[in-house]
């Protein structure tokens, strides 16, 4: 990428001011109660929502539960029923698409069959009316920040579609927009190529700073990618914190279960011991447990991860964990590779998904302990 | 096996209809040749006396003039016009089937009854042998096959282009004439020729409405033909085959050109 690249000259020309010259601090985007109606169908209860100067934010959800109409309110296209939308200080709720100065890379490829690679890149600089030579350079490097700079002058109908993906990405960047933000980009790749474009989204990202909000329901892409990520559910904002934090404090079964496995269990009873906080669950199991939320014995639930099981054979003792032991049966064995996730059924009646070394191998019917690693059981809303 | 033999069949079939329509018209091309007064098949001696007579003859040419301007006006417009509808369907809603058929209309109407209404209609307003009605009414008479090719091409091509445009700043006539023009320019150049087409040969409305001391070449044609027969209009017919052909393979290149244009850009979307 060698080449130090000067965009101070440009700065003045582009259509409007580059995120530098913003105060320090100031969010890049705010939602403020924004809502949207389709005639009597509230597909986006009131949301608050803000994406900081330098920051990734994904929005997290099944279909339907509306991250694509934020994505599509914050872009422009779609107007909101409600509330306020606001890009650093100022209220761009009115704005239109074209004059909001954001870049957009969508699900479908978008790139314009009619223009090659490098005109396709040049065309936000075009539009902006930067002066021939500048865009040469602009749109030379910003290919080469997505690996591209030998295919400038080949058809989107010649490249791949991780490459489409890569070139809309620079033509997205090019301009050095407000905002960045990102369909699903990766949805119609397969799984491989979707790793590796994460982890250059990811480098990209972190070398543009720019601030980004992603759309996805692939739970991995969103906590490999993002500084904060917002879990929704039909309409609502049920989660709104960093990815390491929201996994293993999830506020609900739902978004736990949303974000991966896991194991829960109703409580019979929440007590203090040792000064620290523990649970009974409805099967006897007794654990110290985190409590990330409040509430009361009725509202919540233990959690336990399968990564957080840990299974030995009968008489051995699982190390590193606290609270009861479990004897339990193995009842099947699926073989993942690097893991094996194995379901066994403790004496109590606790069906518990565990994942373990793919070199441990233990046929169904054979006798378990299991622990729960200390730390980890958590208590989360049941809904 | 069987497929072979349904293919082979198939080919046949083709053949035989193609001899079957085109033969009459064939058959006109080397009567054209002769040199008799009357029409004559096989031609006893090749001559380009009828070709002679007919480019000699300015009635025949300033019909053909004013037949190809009323073709090009009337194509030009039903262009437009069906651009407008394929724009609507991409922009602001797609076209449902209902108002798709209503659309059609004209194609099934009748041409003599659409001839007989417009008569009635025009005659009191006086515009009746103008060559600016006759235009308007070739161009409604195309409008629903322009239509019909906007409306597939607009489908094959993604809406989500046009927002992408817009969240890189273009405005809308940047969008139009970088993005959607260019890439539904086969459509573009296809429509106006079947427009073309459509007006160049049609009759009926031409002999109703159209002008009546210069009339277009189909309707010269006509009234020629109710008068007498002569090997001259196997020569403008000739000539007529030609421009015809001519387009006809021009849209079979577009076509062609187009498929490939497609199939490439389906294989870059990774499909």
């Amino acid at each position: 990428m060698g080449k130090q690249f000067n965009m101070k000259t440009t700065r003045q020309d582009a259509a409007s001011t580059s995120q530098d010259n913003a105060p320090a601090g100031q969010n890049a985007l705010e939602m403020r109660a924004v809502t949207k109606d389709y005639g009597s169908l509230r597909v986006l209860h009131p949301t608050d929502m803000t994406v900081g100067a330098h920051e990734f934010v994904t929005l997290l959800g099944p279909s339907g539960s509306g991250k694509s109409t934020i994505l599509s309110i914050a872009a422009g296209i779609t107007a909101p029923s409600g509330g306020q939308v606001i890009a650093r200080g100022v209220d761009i709720t009115d704005t239109a698409a074209n004059a909001r100065n954001i870049g957009m890379v969508f699900q479908r490829y978008t790139l314009f069959p009619n223009k090659s690679v490098f005109d396709n890149v040049a065309f936000p600089l075009k539009v902006r009316g930067i002066p021939a030579s500048e865009k040469k350079d602009m749109v030379t490097h910003f290919l080469e920040l997505v690996g591209l700079e030998n295919q400038a002058h080949r058809f989107p109908a010649e490249i791949s579609g991780g490459q489409a993906q890569r070139v809309a990405l620079a033509r997205a960047l090019v301009f050095e927009p407000a905002l960045l933000l990102m369909d699903e980009p990766l949805g119609a790749l397969d799984r491989r190529l979707r790793q590796t474009l994460q982890e250059e989204i990811r480098r990209i990202q972190q070398e543009t700073k720019v601030p980004t909000l992603y759309v996805t329901h692939d739970q991995e892409e969103a906590m490999s990618l993002s500084d904060r990520v917002l879990i929704l559910r039909e309409g609502h904002v049920v989660a709104d914190k960093g990815p390491v934090e929201l996994y293993s404090n999830p506020p609900t079964l739902w978004s736990a279960q949303f974000l991966g496995d896991a194991n829960a269990r109703a409580l019979e009873k929440v007590f203090e011991k040792d000064g620290q906080t523990w649970a009974r669950t409805t099967c006897g199991v007794e654990s110290p447990v985190r409590k990330a939320v409040e509430g009361t014995r009725d509202d919540l639930v233990m959690l336990v991860r399968p990564e957080d099981c840990v299974v030995v054979a009968e008489g051995e003792t699982p190390a590193e964990c606290s609270g009861d032991i479990l004897p339990a049966t193995v009842r099947d064995v699926t073989f993942l590779g690097p893991f094996r996730q194995m379901h066994i059924e403790s004496d109590g009646g606790w069906t518990l998904k565990t994942l373990v070394s793919g070199d441990m191998n233990l046929a169904p019917g054979t006798r378990v302990s299991c622990g729960f690693r200390r730390g980890r059981p958590v208590l989360a809303a049941a809904d | 096996m069987k497929s072979r033999h349904l293919n082979i069949l198939g080919w046949v079939y083709c053949c035989l209809l193609i001899a079957f329509l085109l033969f009459p018209i064939i058959i006109m091309v080397p009567i054209s040749f002769g040199d008799t007064d009357t029409l004559h098949f096989p031609p006893e001696r090749l001559s380009l006396r009828w070709y002679e007579t007919v480019l000699g003859d300015d009635r025949w040419l300033d019909s053909a003039k004013l037949s190809l301007w009323i073709a090009i006006w009337a194509a030009g417009l039903a262009t437009v016009a069906g651009l407008l509808v394929g724009l609507v369907h991409m922009r602001l809603g797609r076209i449902g089937v209902p108002l798709r058929i209503v659309l059609m209309m004209p194609l099934v109407a009748p041409n003599v009854v659409i001839a007989t209404g417009l008569f009635s209609l025009l005659l009191p307003l006086g515009l009746l042998g103008s060559p600016t009605s006759l235009i308007l009414g070739h161009a409604c008479l195309a409008v629903p096959l322009t239509m019909v090719i906007f409306l597939n091409a607009a489908d094959s091509l993604d809406p989500l282009l046009w927002t992408a445009a817009d969240s890189l700043g273009a405005r809308w006539p940047r969008i139009l004439r970088e993005i959607v023009l260019p890439n539904l320019g086969i459509s573009i150049v296809a429509a106006f020729l079947i427009a073309f087409i459509t007006s160049w040969d049609e009759v009926t409305l031409a002999i109703f409405v159209g002008p009546i001391v210069v009339p277009t070449l189909p309707s010269r044609m006509f009234s020629f033909l109710t008068e007498m027969i002569d090997p001259a209009v196997t020569a403008i017919a000739t000539m007529l085959i030609g421009v015809t052909a001519l387009i006809g393979l021009l849209m079979i290149i577009l076509n062609i050109v187009g498929r490939k244009y497609s199939a490439a850009r389906r294989q870059g979307a990774g499909q």
